[in-house]
């Protein structure tokens, strides 16, 4: 897929967000439905002004592909992250060595760190602090539960998707 | 059918409760902003995604259901947002993490 102008990003996000509006509030009659469009519109307009100002994440159908495997897992990881949690305040030990640990990690596309810094934070034991550029700040549970984090691996998977370059 | 929707939506509200219940042991039990935002972020979207799922099954897996999926999706997309978001009001605020106190016999 090719890299959408601002226009069609516009009118695919309005599309996008019509359909959560219509399912989410039934329209019963025309001024549901005006109000919708208007909403969605707007919503798209200031989102590719102000939210995505420059071009949006490149998708070849190989990146396409991967994405239903990439949400499968994350909600692996969600679930396995608040397991983990109810497992460490549930123990009267308070099993955790908590720690802020600060990494570089480089993605070409904006959207790659905005998931990177989302799936840290989904990823069991650890929490996006700030993302400075191509610093990001995460906080820590545990050093066993910041592994995937600390050692890159979490960072290849979101750059597997999103970057055009493949991490080696 | 009815017997077996009624057996899985009590399942997922009693998995909802645990991680309701644990995430707000842990916003008690854990030490600083930074751990409790885990326990906020992700016991809460897990538990109320298992609850919302089971009241997807009780309206008998009609298309009207597809509203509460939606609403799960959102819940597991907000909340680590809020929490980030949370967190990182307290870090640019100069709030330093909690961390454990070196033991006198180590």
């Amino acid at each position: 897929m090719e890299t959408e102008t601002p226009n069609m990003r516009i009118v695919t996000m309005t599309a996008a967000l019509l359909i959560f509006w219509n399912v989410v509030v039934p329209p019963e009659g025309w001024v549901d439905v005006l109000v919708g469009t208007v909403a969605s519109l707007a919503l798209a307009v200031w989102a590719a002004r102000f939210l995505w100002p420059h071009a949006g994440p490149h998708h070849s159908s190989l990146h396409m592909a991967r994405i239903p495997g990439f949400a499968l897992l994350t909600a692996k990881r969600i679930v396995i992250a608040a397991a983990q949690v109810l497992r460490i305040v549930m123990d009267p030990r308070l099993p955790i060595e908590p720690f802020v640990v600060r990494q570089t990690v480089h993605f070409d596309e904006e959207a790659a760190r905005v998931v990177y810094a989302n799936a840290i934070t989904i990823t069991p034991g650890t929490l996006t602090l700030d993302v400075d550029g191509d610093a990001v700040t995460v906080h820590a549970l545990g050093p066993e539960l910041a592994r995937d984090v600390v050692d890159g691996t979490l960072a290849r998977d979101v750059a597997r998707l999103f970057e055009r370059r493949q991490p080696s | 059918m009815t017997l077996v929707l009624n057996v899985l939506s009590v399942a997922l509200i009693l998995v909802g409760l645990t991680f309701v219940l644990g995430g707000t042991v842990g916003l008690v039990r854990l030490p600083d902003l930074f751990s409790r935002a885990h326990a906020a972020s992700k016991c809460d979207s897990v538990g109320a995604g298992s609850i919302l799922l089971a009241l997807a099954l009780q309206g008998g897996l009609a298309f009207g259901d597809l509203k509460i999926v939606l609403l799960v999706l959102l819940a597991l997309v907000s909340a680590p947002t809020t929490a980030h978001a949370l967190a990182r009001a307290g870090y640019r605020t100069g709030l330093r993490a909690w961390t454990r106190p070196e033991r006198e016999d180590a």
